[in-house]
């Protein structure tokens, strides 16, 4: 199928896979998927020692602190939940983008309806073009006695907008606040070091930019704080006792852990790291260069925050529907994503929450050639 | 060899401590241990010669590995 496929949507999910992503996830099925941590048997510490592996390359990979400071969880949603209900209590106050992703905002907003917390938005994306000193002194003004966490995402899942981690991790550091990041969109496109950036936590998927496969995503930690657990079972420790271990990584480990997903991911996080991020970001940013020009002299759409270059582009056509033009690229073996996008706040600040947008995003493997096909799909669509 | 074992809490600290040892030169093997000398179940371990206890006590310290208990015999199962 994918002969035929121009695959454009690694916003969602990257595609294709790394060679050696698919080849070490089918050598583990097929060679040493046994259960890590459960008995001690050859098998489950062979697959113990490869999850592991991985722990240490993700820790080095993002500055966390240690490799047992990486948990393995379902997904970056799942990690996301996990981090938010395990660290805020009754009474807690957090603040949040206007460009979360539902993974974030859905959360906080049941939270605070369930009346346990209260929440405030700082301006990102409805602002873009103010400068760093002014959105910080809006997230300053936005702190409260009770604000225990700060919560966003790196980049914007519509656009390549990104936030200043740097200067909120250190404005969080200065206000004993907690930090989280999302960094759904931006791990494997930008460099980051949690130590050095004051990040306290992080949740991140492993099929998007780190090429890995779905079915895993993991939280770093980087605070003493112990996060109260999301769900409770075996994880092969102290299993005489009922509770859960207060220790980094099982206490947020439950269940079996996916071997495939987290050889997949390690393989993964590899060949970016052999790459390497700017030299990603780079090629990403050419291709974005590459196709906002393209739509700007087709003429007939609208791009949003053209000059925030990057790996995701989303854009309108003045005489159809974002859907619309999803299913005329679609018919052409083109895979972009149309719609919302699972956020709902974004939308609203770029005032597409009406109508959504078409996003095109990009990953190490597409071309201009790509962007070619899409530019003359979408130029005989517009023509039609 | 007389073998000791440092028991461990969990299968990545077995992990992280034979590393640790390994990146001294010191050998050791994780094993699995006997639920009735723990009662933890699935519980580890680092077996290692006994001539080189007070090394292993020292690494594992200076590593922030909080083992459990050691034992001078071979108590658990070999892998």
């Amino acid at each position: 199928m994918n002969d035929r496929i121009c695959y454009l949507d690694n916003a969602a999910t990257s595609f294709p896979k790394p060679s050696a992503v698919t080849r070490e996830v089918a050598r583990c099925l097929r060679d040493y998927c046994g259960n890590a941590g459960r008995g001690s048997h050859k098998m489950s510490l062979f697959a113990a020692q490869k999850i592991y592996e991985c722990r240490e390359l993700l820790s080095s990979l993002i500055g966390a602190p240690s490799p047992e400071s990486i948990a393995f969880v379902p997904s970056c949603t799942y990690g996301l939940n996990l981090i938010i209900k395990g660290i805020l209590r009754p009474g807690d106050h957090v603040i949040l983008s206007d460009m979360e992703h539902n993974a974030v905002w859905r959360p906080i907003v049941k939270l605070a309806h369930d009346g346990i917390i209260t929440y405030d938005v700082f301006s990102a994306l409805s602002q873009p073009n103010r400068s760093e000193k002014e959105l910080i002194t809006e997230i300053e003004g936005k702190i409260k006695r009770n604000t225990r966490l700060i919560i966003c995402n790196h980049q914007s899942n519509i656009c390549s907008y990104s936030l200043p981690i740097h200067e909120i991790g250190e404005l969080c550091k200065n206000f004993h606040v907690l930090f989280a990041l999302d960094v759904a969109q931006s791990i494997g496109h930008y460099n980051i070091d949690m130590q050095k950036m004051n990040i306290n936590f992080l949740s991140a998927p492993a099929h998007k930019g780190l090429y890995g496969v779905q079915g895993a995503g993991f939280v770093a930690i980087n605070s003493a704080e112990i996060l109260d657990t999301l769900i409770e079972g075996g994880n092969g420790v102290d299993s005489l006792l009922p509770g859960m271990p207060d220790l980094s990584p099982e206490r947020y480990e439950v269940g079996t852990l996916p071997l495939p997903a987290i050889v997949g991911l390690y393989e993964g996080a590899k060949f970016v790291k052999s790459i390497g991020v700017d030299a990603i970001r780079d090629h990403e940013r050419e291709l974005f260069r590459y196709l906002r020009d393209g739509l700007l002299e087709i003429g007939g759409s609208t791009v949003h925050l053209p000059e925030f270059e990057g790996n995701t582009l989303s854009f309108n056509t003045n005489n159809h529907s974002a859907e619309a033009v999803c299913r005329a690229l679609d018919d052409a073996n083109i895979c972009v994503r149309g719609g919302f996008h699972c956020t709902a706040l974004a939308h609203k600040a770029l005032k597409t929450d009406n109508t959504g947008t078409v996003r095109v995003s990009f990953g190490i493997f597409n071309t201009k050639s790509d962007i070619d096909k899409l530019l003359s799909a979408i130029n005989n669509f517009i023509c039609k | 060899m007389n073998t000791c074992i440092a028991t461990m809490q969990t299968v990545n600290i077995s992990i992280k401590a034979q590393k640790a040892l390994a990146s001294e030169g010191i050998f050791s093997k994780i094993i699995s241990i006997d639920p009735a000398l723990t009662r933890r179940g699935c519980a580890y371990g680092i077996e290692f010669s006994c001539a080189e206890e007070a090394t292993v006590r020292r690494i594992l310290r200076q590593n922030g590995i909080k083992n459990a208990q050691f034992l001078n015999f071979s108590g658990g199962k070999s892998l």
